[in-house]
């Protein structure tokens, strides 16, 4: 499984990211959110979202092996084993692996929460088997 | 503290000093935030008599409880000021993502106080507050100031700035946010202007506090739900405020040629479905909401892009100009956020100049040779123009419709159309007659943010039983309920969203079960006004 979306009905409202930093932290903060959106405006005026494809290359590279895969094939990172060494956050083709010091002390990234689909009203995103686009 | 940013900043710029405060838990209890802090600061500190575009005059800059957090609705941000434009009290509603960025850096009001020597901008990331220069910025427009901001510091910092309308302290300039977001009424950015502060960038990593998190988090995924299940909004996040055109039109309530009708003949060409189809590209929200009104558009026609138009802009720069080409509609609205003037404003003076000029008050010697007869495209964009340069015939407009049209005299003060100094917003209110009440009972002047929004106010169709509740206490009710709103920082569209959620009905106005009157002209009104 993992976590698709159509940028064409994105209408970069941020719940999502909301949504996603109370899921991974318990707080309210989409700083802390493992999805971004960047606003292309004012042309050509859409809004272009990253998403976690659970390709697994950050598990592959972390040498501490704290980011695991659990039953539904999301990769997630376990808090307690990351060191911040940040070997993960370049291999990440979607730039969707965070690391930032000042925010927080581990690693974060998409575990395939729901969550953000949940909460999103245009039905941008949407969580399927990998290679299964449509909605 | 819970559900707060936690602190006022007080920005002094006679001195170039911020400093911080706590917000007082008291008056959170009370006042609530939002609109609700802005009156507080504003009655508190603002002395009477003071001179709007003076030193002792302040802009309170505030945000919700329900800013940033996971609920629907909590995307506004409030501007509050002793207005310009009416001498009175001005709150202007900001959309965007401002006010959450607001309390991710920690802040629930800003408060702007005194005038700088010179143009700044007021930059703050995190705990990193400035004020710095801005002499480069002065005279630019304000498309093009965001992006510089946007491109020098990165998309995340929210940046709110006024255009060359509020340089020039036109009393009705506005202050833009998001590629065409605008606190817009009253004159808010005549006062930015006038306190010399092009922009406000904004920029927070804080998390917001919340007193019971599960409960929280239950109630913000219920209320997520309840919006995306009701088959009422489904209209309204398709057409957003322009799901209102038709119905206006229909029923008599479009303000038409300087608001001498009701209904305009080629109205249909302005109504939601046609922009939908015609220039809408995708939909672009508020920090946060399910159901996304604004509409963002890219017109072939003048090769631009504009959020909206939203239904006050196609009601006065369209049908109240005589405009029946949603394209034209859409371009005089960018020309407006770039220069930054207020366009139901700007709209609504240029209708009553139209018809000055159509009755022979002005002859193309006083409009410096544009031809002002309604329809005129080319004549309106090049008015907006000169009203927020204070250019010519622009600089009598300018001065608002009331003080302009005192000025000229003639019998031109009984087509001005405005309450204590204000335009009055796109409803022509002989068929809105909940609308009427509300603009003479509101707080400020006639504007539509200013007013209790209701079922009562659109007459709109759901269940007979909860439209009885609302009727039965009028105006007072939905009124106390809208001012609980506006104090949240909440949308109203998020009122009119736990309304639609409350009918199995998709949201929809209905004009023919509901208003008795057809349309009507001014000549065929009784009153003759």
């Amino acid at each position: 499984m993992r976590l698709y979306v159509d940028n064409s009905k994105c209408s970069g409202c941020n719940a999502c990211r909301v949504a996603c930093s109370l899921n991974l932290f318990g707080e309210n903060n989409p700083k802390k959110a493992a999805l971004v959106i960047e606003p292309q405006f004012p042309a050509p005026g859409v809004y272009n979202v990253k998403v976690c494809t659970q390709c697994g290359d950050c598990a592959a590279v972390c040498p501490t092996e704290a980011i695991k895969q659990d039953e539904q094939g999301a990769y997630y990172v376990d808090f307690a084993e990351c060191n911040l060494c940040e070997a993960c956050v370049p291999e990440c083709p979607e730039e969707v692996m965070f690391i930032r010091s000042k925010l927080a002390d581990t690693a974060w990234k998409c575990d395939l929460c729901g969550d953000c689909v949940a909460v999103c009203g245009t039905s941008a995103l949407w969580i399927a088997e990998k290679e299964a686009v449509a909605a | 503290m819970n559900g707060y940013g936690g602190r006022i900043l007080r920005v002094n710029l006679t001195n170039g000093t911020v400093t911080k405060e706590p917000t007082p838990p008291d008056v959170a209890r009370d006042f609530i935030g939002g609109r609700g802090f802005g009156i507080y600061f504003l009655l508190k500190e603002v002395p009477k008599g003071a001179d709007p575009l003076g030193p002792e005059n302040k802009l309170i800059i505030s945000s919700g409880p329900i800013s940033g957090l996971m609920i629907p609705g909590g995307g506004k941000c409030d501007w509050t000021t002793k207005a310009p434009l009416t001498g009175g009290y001005a709150s202007a509603s900001m959309g965007g993502h401002f006010t959450a960025e607001m309390r991710y850096a920690g802040l629930d009001s800003i408060v702007l106080e005194g005038i700088s020597p010179k143009p700044v901008y007021l930059f703050i990331d995190d705990d990193k507050i400035e004020l710095r220069d801005a002499s480069d910025l002065w005279g630019k427009a304000t498309f093009a100031v965001e992006r510089q901001f946007k491109e020098k510091l990165g998309e995340e910092f929210q940046v709110a700035v006024i255009g060359v309308g509020g340089e020039n302290l036109v009393p009705y300039a506005c202050i833009n946010h998001d590629y065409g977001r605008q606190a817009g009424r009253g004159g808010v950015g005549a006062v930015m202007g006038s306190k010399k502060v092009k922009a406000i960038v904004v920029h927070g990593t804080k998390s917001i506090p919340v007193a019971d998190m599960d409960a929280y988090r239950k109630a913000g995924m219920a209320l997520y739900k309840a919006c995306k299940d009701s088959e009422g909004l489904k209209d309204w996040t398709r057409y957003g405020t322009t799901i209102v055109v038709s119905w206006c039109d229909e029923v008599g309530a479009l303000p038409t040629r300087n608001f001498s009708a009701g209904s305009f003949e080629d109205g249909k060409n302005l109504y939601g479905p046609v922009m939908r189809e015609k220039i809408v590209i995708t939909d672009k929200g508020c920090f946060g909401c399910p159901s996304p009104c604004g509409k963002y558009s890219r017109n072939k026609k003048y090769n631009s892009y504009v959020e909206g138009p939203e239904y006050e802009t196609i009601g006065l720069m369209g049908s109240n100009l005589g405009i029946d080409d949603i394209e034209a509609v859409a371009q005089a609205n960018l020309l407006c956020d770039d220069l930054g003037i207020d366009t139901i404003s700007a709209g609504n003076v240029i209708g009553w100049a139209m018809e000055c000029y159509e009755k022979g008050i002005f002859t193309k010697k006083d409009t410096g040779g544009l031809d002002l007869k309604f329809g005129n495209v080319e004549a309106t964009f090049t008015l907006i123009d000169k009203i927020a340069h204070r250019e010519g015939f622009g600089a009598l407009l300018a001065e608002g419709v009331k003080r302009a049209s005192k000025k000229v005299g003639k019998g031109s003060e009984k087509f001005a159309i405005h309450v204590k100094g204000m335009e009055q917003s796109a409803y022509a209110t002989h068929n809105a007659t909940a609308m009427l009440l509300a603009y003479m009972t509101a707080t400020w002047a006639r504007t539509t943010t200013a007013r209790g929004q209701s079922p009562t106010t659109y007459r709109l169709a759901v269940r007979k039983s909860f439209l009885k509740k609302w009727r039965a206490s009028s105006g007072c009710r939905t009124s106390a309920r809208c001012s609980t709103c506006w104090a949240a920082a909440a949308c109203s569209g998020w009122n009119w969203a736990l309304t639609a959620t409350c009918t199995s009905r998709r949201w929809r106005p209905s004009p023919a079960s509901t208003v008795p009157g057809k349309t009507w002209t001014r000549s065929a009104s009784a009153s003759g006004t």
